[in-house]
């Protein structure tokens, strides 16, 4: 279940538009065995998230909405999922900068599931305090460099 | 917090200010070093949670706008095609910062003499080789002594490790008989001055949880507290004040809970950086400097130079460690001095980074139309994820007064202080060396074997270096400061921060910046006696 306490800023017309909007852009996929960007726990954060740019997210729902509109003279969840998406490339990628907000909220919540994070081969844990292991590095080749001599005036 | 008389008041905790700080400590006079920021915390910084990257979105972005600290002040850089980047804590911008730390060359301090453009610096190379050294020894440089691309000098530690992303590339260099070196960083390869070595955290830029990385507070100001010198967080300074015969008298400034203070001073110097210094001066107006304090020459805010960056990606099929590791990996100085037959003068340094996590390898790849939404949005991601790494290229800027850093008429900070605006264009020569960087990084990720190669210019979000606001020179009509940092119309003023550069060089400044800072101490140490003549 979505909590409810997290959506305090944003109504349900938007937080459901939000929603649609997240499944469209990264769906879930049997595939990878991934849950998609609307998945209940993915999307509880994006709603926790959101509230640091909500006005900015409501802004950038706001140009979804009448960009659908202006095009096909229907609200954004009542079309076709490939014309949502089509209406997601281009207010995201083209016109708006405004719609940024979008794309940073959901990639951001998205790529930190511990799910996700599996699928790609990344365990799902802080980076500190274990760390990487980086492969040794072989420094002779550095030796036609060497060869060339100085390259300073 | 004693108020009574200072010798010396910095302001600016950050690169310079904390190293200048360490080296006037030995004078034992009272010296406090003053910050709007506050103390970091190392085991609240973004790598020790899952969400490490997420946070580069909001109180560790780059930008000071999109995090809005407390202790922040916004900038308007609405007129500009690259954003500004900075930090405002004790560290400064170095808590941020990759810790990418090459020199100057020589060559950059005479620049007029070379290539006939810009000017020459006041002072050479040589003038600051002892000084490059001994930052090199209190940062802890790690890296490999030999380097072809400058005159001899040592590092303290070994290099960060290659990794499979800095062997790809060094392989694709090698290939067209290129210059690459492992790149020198302020991060520590083995335990260094109470400092951790690397794990390989792969969160460079949001600041070190392990301590490996040379920010100036783990660095100098841990040395000039052991001797002495007090830091005071949390205080906002709004001018600096004069007396009658236009000497500096010391600053009101807003503590944290926004109570306006004064506090007197015999000498101050300034370290708050390329815009923070400009925006200050131009804030301390008086009928002795009406137009901003030191400003007889106008100069003051103009010739704001930030390096315009390209950033060049390389795909391949094997799998790297593009999350795993320092950012830093190797550079290349091959196109660093000037060659005329390339349509421009003067040069840049490629840098590698290792690459991006999972977060930023969504952020960049959907950005530049190389991830789709929908269904192709798994594919697409997972053909980049890991198996993308990349060249940025530095480029030179030359300094142009119509560059500039002024007062903006509305915006404030917090507690109401006019907030800076900056006015920025890449010039042509700039942007013919962009895409000559470009092209040249294609064919290193052709040799080294990349199957998808893009780029983007500039980048952006890169406003990092920030240099050239308050020039040093020695005819006080054409500068701001003198050879050693004193202002050319305030005798108790330095300034010591990235803004005194003559020219911005094509590499990142803070090792420069550094040893500027302890270069200018030096100056002050040697004529205490007769320092206001
Ligand atoms: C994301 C990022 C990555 C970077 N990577 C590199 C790199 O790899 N290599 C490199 O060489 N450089 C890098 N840099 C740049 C480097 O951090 C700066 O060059 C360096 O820190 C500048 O030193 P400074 O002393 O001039 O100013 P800063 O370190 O910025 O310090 C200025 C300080 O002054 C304080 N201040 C400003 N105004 C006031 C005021 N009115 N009252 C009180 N305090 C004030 C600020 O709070 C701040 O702490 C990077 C920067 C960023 C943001």
């Amino acid at each position: 279940m979505l909590s409810t306490a997290a959506n305090t800023q944003l109504d349900d017309t938007q937080v459901s538009l939000l929603r649609t909007v997240a499944g469209d852009m990264i769906p879930c996929s049997e595939q990878f065995q991934v849950p998609g960007a609307d998945d209940d726990m993915i999307f509880n954060e994006i709603l926790v998230v959101a509230q640091r740019e909500c006005e900015r997210l409501i802004e950038a729902l706001r140009l979804l909405e009448l960009s659908a509109q202006k095009k096909y003279s229907e609200s954004f969840i009542s079309l076709k999922k490939n014309r949502r998406i089509e209406i997601i490339e281009t207010e995201l990628l083209d016109s708006n900068a405004e719609c940024g907000v979008i794309r940073e909220l959901i990639l951001q919540c998205y790529y930190r599931d511990d799910r996700v994070l599996r699928s790609l081969g990344v365990e799902p844990r802080a980076p500190f305090p274990d760390g990487y292991d980086v492969e040794e590095s072989d420094w002779s080749l550095l030796e036609p460099v060497l060869r060339r001599g100085k390259i300073y005036r | 917090m004693n108020k009574s008389r200072i010798d010396v008041l910095i302001i600016g905790a950050g690169a310079s200010g904390a190293a200048v700080a360490w080296s006037l400590a030995d004078t034992r006079m009272r010296i406090v070093c003053m910050d709007q920021g506050e103390w970091m915390s190392p085991e609240a910084y973004p790598s020790t949670g899952q969400d490490w990257e997420a946070r580069g979105l909001s109180d560790f972005s780059y930008s000071p706008n999109q995090r809005r600290r407390e202790t922040d002040y916004p900038i308007n850089d609405a007129d500009t095609p690259i954003a500004i980047a900075n930090f405002n804590g004790i560290g400064g911008s170095t808590v941020l910062y990759a810790g990418h730390y090459p020199r100057l060359h020589p060559s950059d301090f005479r620049v007029k003499s070379l290539d006939g453009v810009a000017d020459d610096w006041p002072i050479s190379y040589e003038t600051l080789a002892p000084y490059y050294a001994v930052n090199d020894r209190m940062t802890g440089v790690s890296g490999l002594a030999g380097d072809p691309a400058y005159p001899r000098k040592q590092v303290a530690m070994g290099p960060l490790p290659l990794g499979k992303s800095g062997t790809a590339l060094a392989k694709g260099f090698n290939e067209l008989g290129w210059h690459w070196w492992p790149s020198d960083s302020a991060i520590a390869t083995d335990t260094y001055d109470g400092r951790s070595a690397c794990i390989n955290l792969g969160a460079c830029a949001s600041g070190c949880a392990q301590g490996a990385k040379a920010s100036a507070d783990i660095t100098y100001l841990a040395h000039a507290r052991r001797n002495r010198v007090e830091v005071w967080p949390r205080c906002r300074v709004r001018e600096i004040t004069t007396n009658r015969s236009g000497m500096a008298t010391g600053v009101t400034y807003f503590d944290a809970d926004g109570i306006e203070c004064y506090q007197s001073a015999e000498v101050v110097i300034l370290a708050c950086n390329g815009i923070g210094t400009p925006r200050l001066l131009l804030n301390s107006k008086s009928t002795a400097h009406p137009d901003g304090l030191g400003n007889s020459s106008g100069l003051i805010g103009k010739n704001f130079m930030c390096h315009p960056y390209a950033a060049i990606y390389g795909v391949f099929d094997e799998p790297l460690d593009t999350y795993k590791g320092p950012h830093n990996n190797i550079w290349s100085h091959q196109f660093y001095e000037s060659d005329p037959s390339r349509g421009f003068v003067r040069g840049f340094i490629y840098e590698s980074i290792r690459g991006y996590g999972p977060l930023g390898t969504g952020l960049i790849g959907t950005a530049l139309s190389r991830i789709r939404w929908g269904m192709s949005h798994h594919d697409d991601y997972r053909k980049l994820f890991n198996h993308t790494t990349f060249l940025q290229s530095i480029c030179e800027d030359l300094p142009d007064e119509t560059n500039r850093i002024t007062l903006d008429d509305e915006l404030t900070d917090s507690n109401g202080i006019p907030a800076p605006k900056v006015f920025y264009r890449i010039s042509k020569n700039s942007q013919r060396m962009i895409d000559f960087s470009i092209d040249r990084a294609y064919e290193v990720f052709r040799a080294a074997g990349a199957t998808e190669i893009f780029s983007r210019n500039p980048v952006a979000e890169g406003g990092w270096h920030l240099l050239g606001t308050a020039r040093m020179g020695s005819d006080p009509k054409a500068s701001v400061v003198n050879e050693w940092g004193r202002s050319h119309d305030v005798k108790n003023l330095f300034i010591v921060d990235g803004s005194i550069f003559v020219t911005s060089g094509g590499v990142n400044p803070t090792c420069t910046i550094q040893a500027l800072a302890l270069y200018i101490a030096d100056n002050i140490k040697m004529r205490l006696a007769n320092l206001f003549d």
